[in-house]
């Protein structure tokens, strides 16, 4: 008999977990197109440390000890734009690529990037950019693939690298050079942004991050 | 091994053969020198009577004019002007002092080149660093600390001597490896 109640019991606070869990989905998460307080949390939280390690951490040195060319720094320059792809990978919410991009663009600017207030326009850019890139390979049934992602980040660094190149004039470099560059842009984004950014965010997640999707 | 890794395969090996020979290219287009030290500096082209390297230690003797902690004005192709301390030697007394001339400066150009092949973005006239001697220097330093990053050795041009339409930044060679002087 004692027993009969303590498995009815059981069964009442399983059922009360599942009652409580559901309504704090459902007040918590009334709508998946609506920002959360979590998707704000991750994005500006992931994107001020974005702009802070982005903007302080001489990337460029890795390069430039071994491969002698200029341009070929863009092969680190998948360290701007991860930042948003791991917050996307666990929002799985494209407006807050923008978000993270945003609030990443504000602390470089506020740290005085050399390019002034262009460097917000630039993170705007590349979350444009990769948003299209995610937009264009779940189309392509390649969404949550490694590929999928790398072309994805390949496109979302992609873009950059010419404008930087254009609006620093630099008509009179070898176009070889030009190509060297471009390439190395999109290479970069494919395995920082895209295939690193995929793993930390299955790392994060497998840690126990709570994702917003 | 599924045919979707297949094509990704492929398409990774053409990338890598397209980087491997455009990096060829550049090195044979642009005849570049991957081993130079890069603590020193050629001169170099049609404009001089031979081909000279210079080492940074070198550079910093009596033989040529010094400035110490000279202010160059500097603007870049978005027009934002700012000033930056530089100490180095000035150019026209490497060629006065190595005797590499022959011609007047004004029928010859000089253009700076860097290690990373970025050069300036065209020839001036050589007339330019003679009768501004301190205002067209290789800087060794800045703000008094060897320059790191963008060195050890980087040419510097003041704004004011720039011709119109140019900016000073792109003629502020950082890594500079060789300096051509050339027949106009």
């Amino acid at each position: 008999m004692k027993e009969k109640k303590l498995a009815e019991q059981d069964v009442d606070e399983n059922q009360e977990s599942i009652y409580y869990q559901d309504t704090y989905k459902e007040t918590g998460f009334i709508d998946k197109k609506k920002i959360t307080n979590l998707d704000l949390t991750y994005s500006f939280i992931i994107g001020v440390l974005g702009g802070i390690i982005s903007s302080l951490i001489p990337f460029s040195l890795l390069i430039k000890v071994w491969y002698p060319f200029t341009g070929g720094t863009q092969l680190v320059s998948g360290h701007h734009v991860i930042w948003a792809s791991i917050v996307y990978g666990l929002t799985k919410k494209k407006y807050n690529i923008f978000l993270t991009m945003l609030s990443k663009g504000l602390i470089e600017f506020l740290l005085g990037d050399p390019w002034g207030i262009i460097i917000i326009f630039v993170n705007f850019m590349e979350a444009f950019f990769l948003v299209q890139g995610f937009f264009l390979m779940e189309k392509l049934g390649e969404g949550e693939t490694k590929l999928g992602w790398g072309i994805a980040g390949g496109l979302g660094n992609f873009f950059q690298a010419p404008f930087f190149w254009i609006i620093n004039q630099r008509w009179y470099l070898h176009w070889s050079l030009w190509a060297l560059a471009f390439i190395f842009a999109f290479i970069s984004g494919i395995f920082i942004v895209g295939i690193l950014g995929r793993a930390i965010k299955n790392y994060l997640i497998k840690a126990g991050v709570p994702t917003t999707f | 091994m599924e045919t979707r890794n297949f094509y990704i395969l492929i398409a990774s090996v053409i990338v890598g053969m397209v980087i491997f020979w455009l990096f060829l290219f550049a090195v044979v287009e642009l005849d570049a020198d991957l081993f130079q030290d890069p603590n020193s500096i050629t001169i170099q082209g049609e404009g001089v009577n031979r081909e000279v390297t210079i080492s940074i230690s070198q550079l910093k003797s009596d033989k040529y004019e010094q400035y110490i902690d000279k202010t160059f004005h500097i603007m870049n192709s978005f027009e934002t002007e700012y000033d930056v301390i530089y100490s180095g030697v000035s150019l026209w007394s490497i060629l006065v002092a190595e005797d590499l001339i022959d011609q007047d400066s004004s029928e010859l150009t000089f253009q700076f080149w860097a290690r990373d092949l970025y050069h300036s973005p065209k020839p001036l006239n050589l007339s330019i660093a003679e009768d501004n001697s301190g205002m067209v220097i290789i800087a060794y330093e800045e703000d008094g600390a060897p320059l790191f990053g963008e060195g050890p050795l980087r040419s510097v041009i003041d704004q004011s001597v720039i011709p119109d339409g140019e900016y000073s930044s792109q003629y502020s060679v950082q890594m500079l490896s060789k300096i051509i002087i050339n027949l106009k």
